[in-house]
Order: C-alpha cells, then sequence, then structure tokens
C-alpha cells in the first residue's frame, strides 16, 4: 500500500475561560503555587449549550473543509472521550449523522482516559492503510470535569481536534506508529462516580513519563530516528509542566515543543490535548517538516506517530479556523459561580 | 343570512381565582349570560378555550360544560385558535344563528391558567408558536412579540414611552371595570422601569396570566326584536376570519399584522363600513406593541402612526379612537380561551349604554379584534346599535 | 412537555444537516413540505450557512429547558440563500446584538429532557 496519512484537520476551543486565580479564591488555595507547580494560567470553559458532541461535529466539518471531501466520502468515524454525553448511545451516530456522512459509516465511540483522541485517529489510519475504507475520521474531544477544590480543577477543560485519514490529497504522511500499554492504575473514574480519582505523585514518573517516554523511545528505535529529524514535536500535556518536561528527557529542544503547546492557556483537554497541539503546529508547518505526538492515556497507555509534512499543507492552512487565534481571541472570561453553573456542579432540583 | 343580536352577557371577576376550577368558571359565566338575556334553554353552545389539556387535564369540554351547566344532551362544540378561541367561539356561534340551524347560541370562552407553574404555563402558551421551528429554539411569547417590536421600532421610529402609554391607558380603564384582574391605575414610569422580560418589552408592557370565563347569548335579531327586547337592539353587523403563516419568521413583514388586516377588511365589507366608521374597539393587546400594530392594520391609523397616537392620547376613553375602554387585556387580564368573547361583552354593555364608569357617550358602531399566537389568525366582529 | 423520541428524530436531517426544498419559483421552504403554495413542486436544497440577523430580543427568563442560558438572545435570522428561520443567538456580547449583524450557524446542544432524558442536539447562531 501506498502512502496513508492526514487528509485534513480541524479544532474547536469554546470561547469561555476561567483564571486559575479565580478557581484558586474560592478553595482558599495558593494561586501562584499553582501556576508555578502547574504552569498554566486559564483554560476553557464549554458553555451550557456545547459537549463532546457539539464540539467534534464543529471540528470535524472544520477537519472536511481541509480535506476537500464532503462527509459521505467518510467510511468510518470514531470519537474518543472520557465525557461522552451519554453513558449508552454513541456520540459517533450525531456526529456522523451531521456530517451526511450515515449509513455507510462505521461508527465507534473510544474512551481510554486521555488517549481516546489519538486511539480513534490509531484505528482510523488504520483502516485507511488496510484498504478497508477510503477516508476515516478520528475525534479527540472532552469537556471533562475536575472534583471540585481537587488538583484537576485547574487543569480540566475543553476542546475537540478532528482528522481526517486517507491515501490521497495527504498534507501529512503517517510514517510510523507505536503504542505502548500497562495495566497502571494512575487515574480512573467508577461508574456513577461523577469526578475521577488519581493518584497524586504516582501520575507523574510511574504514570505519565514511564508510558510518554517508552512510546517515544520506541518509535524513535522503530524509525531509526533522533530529535534532531524533527522540526515539531507534541505530548499529552496534562498541565505545562509535564510535556516540557519529557522533550527535556528526550533531548528535544524546548523550541520544538513549544508550538504544539497549548495547554497553559487551554487546560487540559484530555481526549483532545495532543491532538489539538497537533492543529496548532500543522497550522504553521512548512512541506517537509517532521513531527512527533506522543499521547498519554492513565490506565494506561501512549500512542506515538511519526509524520512528515507535504506540499498540500500549504493549501489548506487557511480553509478553516486556526487554533491559536481560537486560543487566544474572543475570550470570555467567567466567575467561579458562573463556571460552577455551566459545569453542573451545582446541585439542582431534579426535572 | 340572518341578523343576529346579542341579547345577555356575562362574566365573573378575573384574576388568580384558586377557587375557582375550569368547569366552575365556563359555567359562572354561563349561567350569568344566561340569566341576563333571560332564555329558559340554549339549542347549542361553543367554548372557546386554548388548552384544557395542558392547563388542566381536561379536554372533551363539549360534554364536560353541557354537564355543568345542566343543559345535557344540548349541542356543544370546543373550539380553539390559541388566543383567539374566545373571537372563533363567537364567529361559529353567529354562523349558527344567522344560518337559520339555531335559534337561542352560548358562545363562551374559558381558560384556567394558575392550576399549572408558571413554566408550564409559558410552556402550555408556547404552543401557539411553531412547536419544532420556534419554540424547539428558546422562544416565548413575549421574545416573538419582541421581536416585532424592535422591527417596529426601527422601521418607524416608534419608541418604548409610546408601548408604555399603552400600558398607562389600558390600566386607566380598567381601574373602573369591577371585574379586571388589576382594577388600578399604573403610572408611565412604573411601566417604564418594570422588570425587563424580553428586550424591549417590560413586565408592564405584558399581558399577565388569568384565571376567567365569559359568556354571550346570540339569537336571531327578529327574536330579539319581539321577545327579547328588554335592552337596545344590537346586532353583529359584520364578521372577518382570516390566517397568517405559524412561524414569524414566515411573514413578509414582522411590522404587519396580515391576518388582523384581511380578517378586517372582511367584516368591513360584511358590515359595508371603513375604519372611520368604527367609534372605538375591543382590540388584542396580548402586548403593548400588538395593540399599536393592531390599530394600524385596522386602518385607525397608518401604518407606523400607532404609537404616536397611542401617546397623543387618540386611543384613550376620551381620545378620537378609544381602544379598550374594559382595561384590554393588560389590565382585564387575559385568561386566553375568554378573551375574545369578553371583548363582546364590552362592546355590548358600551353600546347598550351599560359600562358604568367606563361609559363613552352615544358610541353606535364597535369592533373587536382577538389574535392568535403572534398573528397566526385573526377574528374581526363588529357590533351595531341599531335603534 | 418531554421530548420523545420519534418526534426529535424525524427533525434531524432539518436541525443537523439544514435539509429544505426550494421550490421552482425559488422560494425556500425549511423545512420541506408535503404541499406547497400554488401547487408547486420542490427540490432538495441545503441553506446557505452564513446569513444576518433580520429582529432579534434578549429574554430575561426563558422556559424552563432553557433557563441556565438565560439571559439569551434570539434573532430572526435571513440566510445567505434567502431563507429565514428562528435561532438563539449565542456566543455574542450581548450589547453588541443588533439588526445586520452578521452570523453563521454552529451546531450545539439546544436542551437535555431532565437528567435521564433524550439529549436533543440542533443550530444555533454565532457571530461570523
Amino acid at each position: 500500500m501506498s502512502e496513508v496519512g492526514i487528509v485534513g484537520y480541524g479544532s474547536y476551543i469554546p470561547r469561555f475561560r476561567i483564571k486559575l486565580e479565580s478557581i484558586a479564591a474560592v478553595w482558599g488555595a495558593d494561586a501562584e503555587n499553582y501556576k508555578r507547580g502547574l504552569q498554566l494560567f486559564e483554560k476553557s470553559v464549554p458553555g451550557p449549550d456545547q459537549d463532546t458532541i457539539t464540539m467534534s461535529v464543529e471540528a470535524a466539518r472544520r477537519a472536511l473543509k481541509r480535506a476537500g471531501i464532503t462527509g459521505d466520502k467518510l467510511g468510518a468515524a470514531y470519537i474518543g472521550s472520557e465525557s461522552h454525553p451519554y453513558a449508552v448511545k454513541p456520540s459517533g451516530t450525531v456526529v456522523s449523522e451531521a456530517l451526511g456522512a450515515t449509513p455507510e459509516c462505521h461508527t465507534a465511540d473510544l474512551e481510554f482516559a486521555c488517549k481516546a483522541g489519538t486511539e480513534a485517529m490509531f484505528l482510523v489510519y488504520s483502516q485507511v492503510k488496510a484498504g478497508v475504507i477510503e477516508y476515516g475520521l478520528g475525534i479527540g474531544a472532552d469537556t471533562s470535569q475536575g472534583a471540585p477544590g481537587d488538583a484537576l480543577e485547574y487543569s480540566a477543560s475543553a476542546g475537540a481536534a478532528a482528522y481526517v485519514f486517507g491515501a490521497k490529497n495527504i498534507l501529512a504522511t503517517v510514517d510510523y506508529t507505536y503504542a505502548y500499554m500497562t495495566d497502571t492504575p494512575d487515574f480512573w473514574r467508577r461508574e456513577h462516580q461523577y469526578y475521577p480519582q488519581h493518584g497524586g505523585r504516582y501520575t507523574g514518573d510511574p504514570a505519565y513519563f514511564k508510558h510518554t517516554l517508552g512510546a517515544a523511545n520506541g518509535i524513535l528505535e522503530k524509525s531509526g530516528m533522533k530529535p534532531e529529524d524533527f522540526a515539531y514535536v507534541v505530548f499529552h500535556q496534562p498541565n505545562g509542566k509535564f510535556p516540557m518536561e519529557a522533550a527535556k528527557r528526550l533531548g528535544f529542544p524546548r523550541e520544538k515543543a513549544v508550538t504544539g503547546w497549548l495547554t497553559p492557556w487551554l487546560g487540559n483537554t484530555y481526549s483532545g490535548a495532543s491532538p489539538l497541539g497537533l492543529t496548532a503546529i500543522l497550522d504553521v508547518a512548512k512541506p517537509g517538516d517532521r513531527i512527533l505526538m506522543v499521547s498519554f492515556g492513565s490506565g494506561a497507555g501512549s500512542d506515538a506517530f511519526i509524520y512528515t509534512v507535504k506540499d498540500r499543507i500549504l493549501e489548506v492552512q487557511d480553509l478553516a479556523p486556526k487554533t491559536r487565534p481560537q486560543l487566544d481571541e474572543n475570550k470570555v472570561y467567567l466567575d467561579y459561580g458562573r463556571y460552577a453553573k455551566f459545569r453542573g456542579k451545582i446541585i439542582r432540583n431534579e426535572g | 343570512m340572518r341578523d343576529v343580536a346579542v341579547i345577555g352577557v356575562g362574566l365573573q371577576k378575573w384574576g388568580e381565582r384558586w377557587d375557582r376550577s375550569l368547569r366552575d368558571l365556563y359555567v359562572e359565566a354561563a349561567q350569568n349570560a344566561i340569566n341576563d338575556a333571560g332564555v329558559d334553554h340554549i339549542d347549542s353552545m361553543y367554548i372557546g378555550c386554548m388548552s384544557g389539556g395542558l392547563f388542566a387535564a381536561q379536554e372533551h369540554l363539549a360534554s364536560l360544560m353541557a354537564d355543568y351547566l345542566g343543559v345535557t344532551p344540548c349541542a356543544a362544540a370546543r373550539v380553539e385558535s390559541a388566543c383567539a378561541s374566545g373571537g372563533l367561539a363567537m364567529r361559529m356561534g353567529w354562523m349558527e344563528v344567522a344560518s337559520g340551524l339555531s335559534d337561542i347560541v352560548l358562545v363562551g370562552g374559558v381558560e384556567k391558567m394558575t392550576d399549572v407553574t408558571g413554566d408550564e404555563a409559558t410552556f402550555a402558551l408556547a404552543t401557539a408558536a411553531d412547536a419544532e421551528y420556534e419554540g424547539y429554539h428558546g422562544i416565548t411569547f413575549p421574545a416573538l412579540y419582541a421581536m416585532m417590536a424592535r422591527a417596529h421600532m426601527e422601521k418607524y421610529g416608534t419608541t418604548i414611552e409610546q408601548l408604555s402609554h399603552v400600558s398607562v391607558k389600558n390600566h386607566a380603564n380598567g381601574a373602573l371595570n369591577p371585574d379586571a384582574q388589576y382594577p388600578f391605575p399604573v403610572t408611565l414610569e412604573t411601566v417604564m422601569n418594570s422588570t425587563m422580560v424580553s428586550d424591549p418589552l417590560r413586565l408592564l408592557h405584558c399581558s399577565p396570566i388569568t384565571d376567567g370565563g365569559a359568556a354571550v347569548i346570540l339569537v336571531p335579531a327578529e327574536l330579539a326584536k319581539t321577545k327579547y327586547n328588554k335592552r337596545p337592539l344590537v346586532t353583529v353587523a359584520g364578521s372577518g376570519h382570516a390566517t397568517d403563516t405559524i412561524a414569524l419568521h414566515s411573514r413578509s413583514d414582522f411590522t404587519w399584522l396580515k391576518a388582523t388586516e384581511i380578517a378586517a377588511k372582511k367584516a368591513y365589507a360584511m358590515a359595508g363600513v371603513g375604519p372611520k366608521d368604527i367609534d372605538f374597539a375591543e382590540v388584542h393587546d396580548c402586548f403593548s406593541i400588538a395593540e399599536i400594530m393592531v390599530t394600524e392594520a385596522l386602518g385607525f391609523f397608518d401604518a407606523g402612526k400607532g404609537g404616536p397616537a397611542a401617546e397623543h392620547g387618540d386611543t384613550a376613553r376620551t381620545g378620537i379612537k378609544p381602544i379598550n375602554t374594559s382595561g384590554g387585556l393588560k389590565s382585564k387580564g387575559h385568561p386566553v380561551g375568554a378573551t375574545g368573547v369578553a371583548q363582546i361583552i364590552e362592546l355590548a354593555r358600551q353600546l347598550w349604554g351599560e359600562a358604568g364608569k367606563r361609559q363613552l357617550s352615544n358610541p353606535r358602531r364597535g369592533l373587536a379584534q382577538n389574535m392568535g399566537g403572534s398573528g397566526g389568525s385573526t377574528l374581526v366582529h363588529i357590533l351595531e346599535r341599531k335603534d | 412537555m418531554k421530548i420523545r423520541s420519534p418526534r426529535y428524530a424525524r427533525e434531524i436531517p432539518q436541525r443537523y444537516r439544514y435539509e429544505a426544498a426550494k421550490t421552482e419559483s425559488g422560494k425556500i421552504f425549511f423545512p420541506p413540505r408535503l404541499v406547497y403554495p400554488g401547487g408547486e413542486t420542490a427540490q432538495p436544497h441545503t441553506l446557505a450557512q452564513t446569513g444576518q440577523v433580520l429582529t432579534w430580543t434578549i429574554l430575561t427568563t426563558g422556559p424552563a429547558e432553557y433557563s441556565d442560558l438565560a439571559p439569551y438572545a434570539m434573532a430572526i435570522v435571513e440566510l445567505d440563500d434567502g431563507a429565514r428561520t428562528t435561532a438563539m443567538l449565542v456566543d455574542v456580547d450581548l450589547a453588541t446584538v443588533k439588526t445586520g449583524l452578521r452570523v453563521r450557524i454552529e451546531f450545539r446542544k439546544i436542551r437535555s429532557e431532565g437528567h435521564e432524558g433524550l439529549l436533543c442536539y440542533g443550530y444555533k447562531v454565532v457571530p461570523d
């Protein structure tokens, strides 16, 4: 089979934001301490009329615009999230229906903490490569919750990134993939629980770094490449600190990691995190640029991809809204009360 | 077609009537009308009611009301046209007598709106709009009329003061109406400073939630002259009925009530008169902007001039074209299905000289305009004093 | 009254994909109908996704299912193909809402039927 890769990409970030100080003030926490420790200043907040499905539809429409195809050309659509709006009933079918991909579109919802987005990309890429479908859609989207007063409340945010994969009109080839999984209970949410649990400091070296570096080293060995061969690197980014630390440990200079580094202003979009980081890179990449992407999902595992950007990137970057402007412009700041109301954290009457 | 006369009327004090059920409100008004008319039986009756089902879990009002009025097995029919249900009941009753099918017809209307929560009442009222293409997207009735108000203000320069003058006038009239829900005056400042409901409409630009019933007795004019002649003869000179699109966004002009224009033209043609021949009118001021737009569509004022006319006092009881001497929906109240019938009652009382402190000086011809939803259906009736 | 599955699913082509109909004389009907005025027939037409505000209001209180969004703007929008419809206008500074504002359609959640019922999606408009 000839080359397979990304044919279109799109991102969606809601307009609402909350500053870390606004959260810290409510819980009597030291805002500066958190900002330094997490390297995070503010995060995106979904409106009451936004969820994983709505953001996925908009991100996917943008990806189709860049791909230059209509939704009926999609043979598969997978949505990875840990905040699917229904516990049982797929997000994927709403998205496929909205894109006009139904009925001949294999659809599935995926979850694997923050890795579900790259999982969707992985599966769709594999189907194209195997010749089962002509074009496929992989989306990472989340509106994840952090428990009130918990460390994760400072970072859990909302966003979506969508990728169309195909074997024609490629804007970035997938050169290598690699998966690194173990059973590591660093973060989970039991059925019927509203908020997740996490292992505190255990989420660092034994979880995030073990798998991120394991997948990165694995793909570098498989491909025979070194940091010097890459123009950009993007990691899963649960806070501003971890991805920069990962870059450092792997020998990537900071400049190569900065373009895909969104969390300090976006928060952790969970399944959308590294996929959104990749969209920010693709928005400015040049033909010939090589990109390393390594996601991480608690539980735990990492998916790694190596991409090479093609000439076609220059024709499509301007066809849909870019990621950095969505992050930096037209922001609406919320106070904690409105944020709590939007996120359903206030006990209401039933009905 | 025979000439039809109104010979008796009945209603009760309107408001939050915790002590009266849906059936009580209709039966009380109906019995008051029967007593007032002095008839010893009725041939059939009409019940205008927007939604017994959504407000009181009660349909089949035909059977229920005939039963509780004690007229079973009398023919009865519930008719619905959202807020124009009462006006529609009037037209149906008029048709039945005018055609010669019946001699004594009771036309009544009723709505029981306080047995449900405020949210449930708002929902029930919103079913007068397009459920899938307006209601689904978050519309309320204040919102629809607010959008019409905005369009009217932007096209003609109509002001919020002009809208507010309508409310002040209607309260001044309603203060003289013992059956009104809010029988007290309000000042312009109070209206202009009341809580915003849907920009630019404030609370005192909006008619209230009300429980109430209203009824009239119709007989052929010949029978009124011979047998029911204790009052001046008042007949239905004209009746007009028209529809418009269900959704506001489908109308060609948001500032013009086309169904009112068409129904009025039909009524004027039947009566052989024009707008200048109408001495006074009861119109559907569900929101202040509605009264302004209706007076234009009825031909009382040119398009865009309804606001200045209200501000100038032209529509006050002492003005050149008194509108809503009863207090209108704003002050009298708006039990949806009953409103259209209560308009006929006010016309009859004015023409008979029985309007108490609200009495106009020798009116000869009155017009009632009753509309449903955002103008999707409209009934217009013209009543004349014949002696 | 809760929206149940058949009533919701039937309108999906309109709510998700803006499927309308255009008659021979060029008038757009959204939604498509069984009967068109004057006995005309119509062909499928997808609505334009951008347009402008013709008239608007800002609701202080809305129906119960929309109350978390209050105050919110509602608008009658004329799309660039001439079709008109009613939609909530979101992601906007309410002080800037005006007749003539350029808008585009965005896919949003319209309402949730309580904690256990359907999630209902559809179109809203945002400033373009």
